[in-house]
């Protein structure tokens, strides 16, 4: 098939027009845009400075003044809990998520042995994969099983849980690609603890900045041999960190933006481009309370392509726990399996459905941030 | 910039602006907006060539074309598809020239998402690796591993129904 599809792509891209593009013009504008760029870094460092100057007269003038020696100095109090709240979003804004740099700490192992022994009793034949160039699925993608889950006793690079810096970008900023400068984009950074499979840190190719990280775990729920995997995410987030109810934005499920934790619940079509058919998307959601006073939402996500029917399922379950964190935890039936035809809920559906993942996350202990 | 960069970025442009156009119209199924792309994407390059790393300029502007093709889907179809008494002034290919196949793999080209498209022409057309088309689309390995399995089936599928000789016996 991709043999084929190189070359149907390179048929239909032969038969190119003539085309219109000159290199002088381009040359001109491009030593405009060279001059427009330069004159606007003078004029923003002249403005810089000035601010500058100006912010550093008033807090000059603001200081206290050294107190008297015979005040008593205040006694230091306990530091007080970091704030992690979400500031206010500009509700026509668009946000998205972004895991940035990982650490390992204690906490992190806490969390991992805590899934490891939910899967050591709940499925011990599961076993965690890994891409990689030993096998290959029908869609050409690579992967190799690891090892047993019910087998990983402590942290390791192939099924653990770490502390991710988390970012909510601000989509709306565009991102000058010359000279990316990634932190002027985010809006908000608090820590995040999640599931993370070894992937490799990516960078942008020019600046050598880190554009983010990937995150979550393959795994074969059957064990070797099983003809799917499915892409089991897990995440906690912090007191305040996180926007309850749903993203209302209407667009394909499995990425919630806008700081919220879960898409849904209202079914929408996504109009398909150039007079396409599109996608449906579909919710089915429903809340209850936890055995401790946990808040928990569930949401089956169905994303169908109305062109053939294929069906994108996605399961998310949503904590909101006692202490104030949020657990969040999503399976998928991920890439190079074969898409189910229908519902999504028969064979090529997610392999945890919502009870099984709601009983995984409330096995996840309470941790302090 | 000195003359003999400027010699060499005139070299490049030339060298590249033939199959930059078609990647961004197996993207977008139009050539005008695919050249578009291309230009400002070249513009954009004209700015940093001085310090450019050799081997990263193609990314670079292969990222520039599918960031301002997808954006453009993204955001601004209304602004393309705007009604108006004028007769577009652009250059539109002769539909009688274009092959049967053509014709079939573009229409089913069309009916993937924008970013599926992306990845597809990318990994299949560009023969990128699964990291180079992550760093050129600015997403995760897993987005483009998922996206590129959603695009084929979507593909053979369509392809199938339309070119069932060129399809039915192909393999994975």
């Amino acid at each position: 098939m991709t043999e084929d599809l190189k070359i149907m792509l390179d048929h239909a891209s032969e038969q190119s027009p003539p085309h219109a593009l000159d290199t002088d013009t381009v040359v001109k504008r491009g030593r405009n845009r060279v001059r427009r760029r330069g004159l606007a870094l003078v004029g923003g460092a002249a403005l810089s400075v000035a601010a500058v100057t100006a912010v550093s007269v008033a807090v000059a003038s603001s200081l206290p003044t050294a107190p008297k020696a015979e005040e008593t100095p205040p006694v230091a109090a306990a530091e007080p809990p970091p704030d992690y709240t979400l500031p206010d979003l500009d509700p026509d804004g668009r946000f998205e998520w972004n895991s940035a740099e990982r650490t390992d700490d204690a906490t992190g192992a806490q969390l991992t042995a805590a899934l490891t022994a939910y899967f050591a009793g709940h499925h011990p034949e599961a076993k965690v994969a890994r891409w990689g160039p030993e096998k290959t699925d029908v869609n050409g993608n690579n992967f190799s099983y690891v090892r047993n889950l019910a087998e990983l006793t402590e942290p390791q690079s192939t099924f653990q849980v770490s502390r991710y810096t988390n970012q909510l970008i601000d989509a709306e900023v565009e991102l000058d690609l010359e000279n990316p400068d990634l932190e002027s984009r985010v809006v908000y950074t608090a820590p995040v603890y999640r599931l993370w499979n070894g992937g490799e840190l990516r960078t942008d190719v020019d600046t050598g900045a880190t554009i983010g990280r990937a995150t979550g775990a393959p795994i074969a729920f059957d064990g070797e041999g099983a003809d799917q995997l499915d892409d089991l995410q897990v995440a906690l987030f912090p007191p305040g960190g996180y926007r309850t109810g749903h993203d209302a934005t209407k667009d394909s499920i499995g990425d919630p933006g806008n700081g919220h934790l879960v898409e849904g619940c209202d079914d929408h079509d996504v109009k398909g481009h150039h007079g396409g058919p599109g996608t449906e998307v579909t919710y089915r959601c429903d809340e209850l309370a936890g055995p401790n006073g946990e808040r928990i939402t569930t949401v089956a996500a169905r994303e169908t392509y109305k062109q053939d029917g294929t069906t994108l399922a996605l399961n998310t379950v949503v904590v909101i726990r006692t202490d104030g964190t949020a657990l969040v935890v999503t399976d998928s039936p991920t890439t190079g399996m074969e898409w189910t035809q229908g519902s999504g809920d028969g064979p090529g559906g997610p392999a945890l459905d919502l009870d099984e993942l709601t009983e995984l996350a409330l096995a996840v202990p309470l941790v302090s941030f | 910039m000195r003359a003999e960069q400027e010699a060499e970025f005139r070299k490049y442009v030339a060298a590249r602006v033939d199959r930059l156009r078609r990647f961004g119209y197996l993207c977008c199924g139009d050539w005008q907006r695919a050249e578009d792309a291309v230009q400002t994407a070249f513009i954009k390059l004209y700015g940093v060539w001085a310090r450019r790393s050799s081997d990263a300029c193609d990314a670079y502007v292969r990222r520039i074309v599918a960031n301002a093709l997808i954006d453009e889907h993204r955001r601004g179809w209304f602004r393309r598809e705007r009604a108006s008494d004028r007769l577009p002034d652009r250059t539109v290919p002769d539909a009688s020239a274009a092959s049967v196949e053509t014709l079939h793999i573009m229409n089913a080209l069309a009916r993937l998402p924008n970013r599926q498209r992306a990845v597809v022409v990318l990994r299949y057309w560009e023969d990128l690796s699964i990291e180079r088309t992550a760093e050129v689309l600015n997403c995760s390995i897993g987005t483009v591993k998922s996206q590129g399995a959603r695009g084929l089936r979507t593909l053979r599928a369509l392809l199938s129904d339309s070119m069932p000789e060129r399809t039915l016996g192909a393999t994975s």
